[in-house]
This record gives structure tokens, sequence and C-alpha cells, in this order.
């Protein structure tokens, strides 16, 4: 059971995080081209700058990546409370 | 010299339910889901108007509240029943025993699969994975049935091969693991689509900013 808890929370958290990197690969690679692709690879969203930089750059306010975010959170705490009962 | 006594206090007992939930712990989560899962494609059905099971509203609703339970329910008690009848290592020794009767039945379980199955693809991922496990389940109780016709007849054990003996192992090694991975990967697809719909529902997401993204 706890196997399976942890096994459910980690793929969320996976899943949200490989979401957000193919948000932010996506917007990187729309603004700076190849460019931009490559520094995705290198450089790091940041926790509210990215946000920020998109909201700016495209004026809409990049919800789904903090949906996502959200439930990979609530991924983090169902892999974090199946652990500590052991 | 002092003696210290200390009180023994009496062994709780668990109820009959308590203790096998406890027990079979990974059957009783994949019972709950699925019965999650049905009752939300019943309601999501039943609400959306799409597809009645049952002619009258109110016998629709019966069949949700107390019907679907009562049927995963006895389920359940089925299962832990034949479970609590062989230990791992029972079990590996009848199949073991019966490679014959293990081999046909699995090419059986193989080839009818896809035609189980064909009234679910493209739809619930839930559904084909209780399709799989309900056809399983039957599929190990004939093998059972096999098993026990086969040791009548055949006191003996006639047929003892070393890459099957090898297959056996690595299968009780590999199977547990993967089958908790497999349900832990469905749940958590399906709990990502909740949370996301809610998410969607509550803040009123438009989906402007994905648009953007995407140039639509």
């Amino acid at each position: 059971m706890r196997t399976i808890g942890k096994i459910i929370g980690y793929i969320l958290w996976i899943g949200a995080g490989i979401l957000m990197f193919v948000f932010w690969l996506m917007a990187m690679s729309k603004w700076l081209g190849f460019l931009g692709t490559i520094l995705a690879f290198i450089l790091a969203p940041g926790l509210v700058i990215f946000p920020i930089v998109f909201w700016i750059v495209e004026g809409a306010f990049p919800a789904f990546y903090f949906i996502v975010w959200g439930i990979g959170i609530v991924g983090l705490i169902i892999a974090g409370v199946s652990s500590k009962d052991e | 010299m002092e003696e210290t006594i200390t009180p023994i206090s009496p062994i709780k007992k668990d109820n009959f339910f308590i203790a096998r939930i406890k027990k079979y712990q990974v059957i009783t989560f994949t019972f709950g889901f699925l019965l999650l899962n049905q009752e939300i494609v019943f309601w999501a059905n039943y609400l959306t108007g799409k597809d009645v099971f049952l002619g009258k509203p109110s016998l629709n609703i019966l069949f949700a509240v107390i019907g679907i339970p009562l049927i995963y329910f006895l389920q359940w008690l089925i299962v832990v029943w034949v479970a609590s009848k062989f230990t791992r290592e029972r079990l590996k020794e009848k199949f073991l025993r019966h490679p014959i009767a293990t081999i046909i039945l699995f090419i059986l379980f193989i080839t009818d699969l896809p035609y189980r199955l064909a009234g679910y693809w493209g739809g619930n991922l839930a559904s084909i994975f209780e399709v799989i496990v309900y056809y399983a389940f039957i599929s190990f109780l004939w093998w059972l049935l096999v098993c026990w016709i086969s040791e009548k007849i055949w006191k003996k054990q006639r047929f003892q091969w070393n890459w099957y003996k090898k297959i056996v192992d690595k299968t009780f090694i590999i199977l547990p693991p993967l089958y908790k991975f497999v349900l832990g990967l469905i749940v958590a697809l399906l709990l990502f689509l909740l949370l996301f719909l809610l998410i969607t529902k509550v803040f009123h997401y438009t989906g402007s900013d994905i648009m953007k993204l995407f140039n639509y």
C-alpha cells in the first residue's frame, strides 16, 4: 500500500515536472529559436521569474504552469506521507 | 531483590473486515479504486444523460448507491477468500507442479484477451485495467480447477523443465512490483486528470496561455 502511495506520488511529481519543462522548452524555443531550445536545457526557469517573463511577453498569465506545479506538490505530499509511515 | 511485574495487556484482535483489509492491502486498494472509477463513470453518464442502465431514475440511483458497492464488496470477499487459501510458496509449488496446464491456460488467456478488450479500446484506462484483472482472476480459477483435476488423475509430477522453473521464479519476483507500478500509474493518471479538471473549473481556466504558446 505504501509502495503504491509512493508510486502515485512520484509519478504525479515527475509527470508535473516533465509537463512544466515542456512548457518552459516550448516558450524558450518560440522566443529564441534553436538557441532557446539549447538554453532551456542549460538554464532553470526559476520559481517565479519565468512565469512573470511569460506573462509580460505573451500577455497571458501562465495558469497552466501553476496548475501543473500545484498537482506536482500534491504528488510530493502523497509520496511524503507514504514514506513517513515506514 | 525486587521483582517488577509488567502488566500484560490483552491482545487486541481486529474484526474480520479490518484484519483482511490490513492483510490484503493491495487487493483492497484495487477494489476501492475500481469501485470509485465505476461510480464516477456511472454518475458522469447518468448526469449527462448518455446512458441509463435501468428504466426509472430512482432505480438507477439505488443501483449506484447500493448495487455497485455491493457487487464490488462481494467480489472483494471472493478474491480475499481465494487469496487466503494460498501462500506465495504454495502457489509457486502449484505452478511448478503443473507446467502443461499453466502454459496452455496462459496461451488461452493471452490469445483471448484482445477479444475481451475489443469494446474498451479508446475508452477509460481504468476500465481496460479492470477487464484485464477480472479476466486474469477468472482464468486463475479455471487454472486451479484444471490443476485439481490433474492432481486427481496423475499422482506424480510428470514434467520438470529447468527453463520453466526459471520463468516461474522470475515471474514471482517481477509480477508483484509490476502490478503495483501499473496500478499506481493508472491511479496517478486519473488523479492528475481529476485534479486538473477540478482546478480548471474552480479558477475558470480557459487555456489562453497554451493557445498563445502554440499560436492558436
